[in-house]
């Protein structure tokens, strides 16, 4: 299923085909041990090279659409995950966490990459890609690991000044 | 703030209570987490709250650790919002249920939408309307971080907001003076230019007939201000009973909220009775900002 929609004279396409829930499924399952059945209630859409999921049962038509739902992933090269998906799938992540304590996830924050060696107890094996990266039990966001081991955040700026922030006055 | 001495009780009180800080309150998003675990937490950074018992999932903050709420991470992560408990109150009283079509006509930024999205579980679709493109990014991010998905984010002029429904509810909470928020902001404490609640009242009626024409028959529209002008409020409303199919529906408050009933009468102007049933929240009422609300059904 897809929709059209017309904003600021560009068409925007909203596709909810199944193939799209199906790689969001796969990929979270594998990566980080999502259950693939949490998916069910919910719709994943395609735009550009992202794709977003959603719960609403209706698109209405003739809308200036800004935004719709919550990105998930970045499809084009490696699937990327989103900081916010991260978040939001914080229960249910069990692979591929990376525990940070206060003075990591700061240096981390401030653009810093350190050695997976640095954080104990984490639910990885190392192995080169994405993880989750979390503080105090709670995934706050996603991070990548290169194939030599080092560990790097991909928070948003933003985000990521705004944790620094509140991890000062801990 | 003085001509409305002759309709707000306790007119001293009222002004008195202007100059005292508003109590902070929180919104625990259920979308996310659990209320028990968000206070646990919050209580061990050294934050002491109060449940409110007429509002769901609302806590005072009663004291600090020395710093603000927002400034944790807790809320970084969505697991609350601040919200003041006047406009607390508004989204319930749309009443809005699972699976349903709702137009949320001026939404930024965001506290009324991620509420309806709460008491909606996530279901049924939002619609989050908000004109003013500098206002839409506090929407998208409040929508963010709450976890909220069921709302789909629009760029209209409300007034002329497309055929698009029709809706099951309509949430119009409209662009006012903001007197009832002169405990946040010194310069409100002396209330609006008459001018500007003049042409502001314009804005309003349109926007209150469109949200009325959007809505399907038998489909419940909100109304909402955070002032005390009757201009911006009982008149607008009245002006929409003489224009459009509906009906003023009683709003029924819990007798532990402390409110007053809409005028039917205001400095020579007369109203429709039906709009004693609306509600205007004062702030030394509830020790919160000021609101009005009015229910309407459309016929």
């Amino acid at each position: 299923m897809s929709k059209r929609f017309k904003y600021k004279g560009k068409v925007i396409s909203l596709d909810f085909s199944d193939n799209w829930k199906e790689i969001v499924k796969q990929y979270f399952h594998d990566r980080f041990g999502v259950p693939e059945s949490m998916w069910d209630q919910y719709k994943v859409f395609n735009r550009g090279d992202e794709l977003w999921l959603a719960s609403f049962s209706i698109v209405p038509s003739d809308l200036r659409i800004v935004k719709a739902g919550l990105r998930l992933l970045r499809i084009k090269g490696n699937p990327k995950p989103t900081t916010v998906a991260l978040q939001w799938l914080s229960p249910y992540i069990t692979k591929n966490v990376v525990n940070t304590n206060k003075e990591t996830l700061s240096k981390l924050l401030q653009g810093g990459i350190l050695h997976i060696s640095n954080f104990p107890e984490s639910t990885t094996d190392g192995e080169k890609g994405y993880v989750a990266l979390a503080f105090q039990g709670l995934i706050v966001g996603c991070g990548h690991i290169s194939s030599g081991g080092m560990v790097k955040s991909q928070i948003p700026a933003g985000k990521a000044r705004e944790l620094l922030e509140i991890l000062a006055r801990l | 703030m003085d001509r409305y001495a002759d309709i707000i009780p306790d007119f001293e009180s009222f002004k008195a209570c202007l100059l005292t800080p508003q109590p902070h309150y929180i919104r625990v998003n259920t979308l996310k987490v659990t209320e028990q675990e968000v206070i646990s937490k919050l209580e061990k950074l050294g934050f002491i709250l109060q449940k409110v018992s007429f509002a769901k999932w609302f806590y005072e903050v009663i004291d600090t650790p020395g710093y603000s709420i927002t400034h944790t991470l807790y809320h970084w992560l969505g697991w609350f919002y601040v919200q003041d408990i006047a406009p607390g109150l508004v989204s319930p009283i749309l009443d809005p249920q699972e699976d349903e079509l709702i137009l949320d006509l001026a939404a930024a930024p965001g506290g009324k939408t991620t509420h309806i999205a709460q008491i909606m579980k996530n279901t049924g679709t939002i619609i989050a309307n908000e004109p003013v493109t500098g206002r839409l990014r506090s929407l998208q991010a409040n929508t963010h971080r709450m976890g909220v998905l069921n709302t789909i984010i629009t760029q209209h002029n409300g007034i002329m907001f497309p055929d698009s429904g029709p809706f099951d509810r309509v949430l119009v909470d409209v662009p006012c003076s903001g007197e009832g928020r002169a405990r946040e902001t010194k310069s409100r404490r002396k209330g609006a230019e008459e001018g500007f609640i003049e042409s502001i009242s314009g804005t309003q009626k349109g926007l209150l007939r469109r949200a009325i024409q959007l809505t399907k028959p038998g489909g419940i529209i909100v109304y909402s201000t955070c002032t005390f002008a009757p201009e911006e409020n009982e008149a607008v409303v009245n002006y929409a009973l003489q224009n459009e199919p509906c009906e003023i529906v009683p709003i029924e408050m819990a007798e532990n909220i402390p409110h007053s009933k809409g005028l039917i009468k205001w400095q020579g102007m007369e109203f429709d009775e039906s709009l004693r049933y609306t509600i205007r929240i004062y702030p030394h009422q509830l020790d919160s900002g000021g609101m009005y609300i009015a229910k309407l059904r459309r016929l």
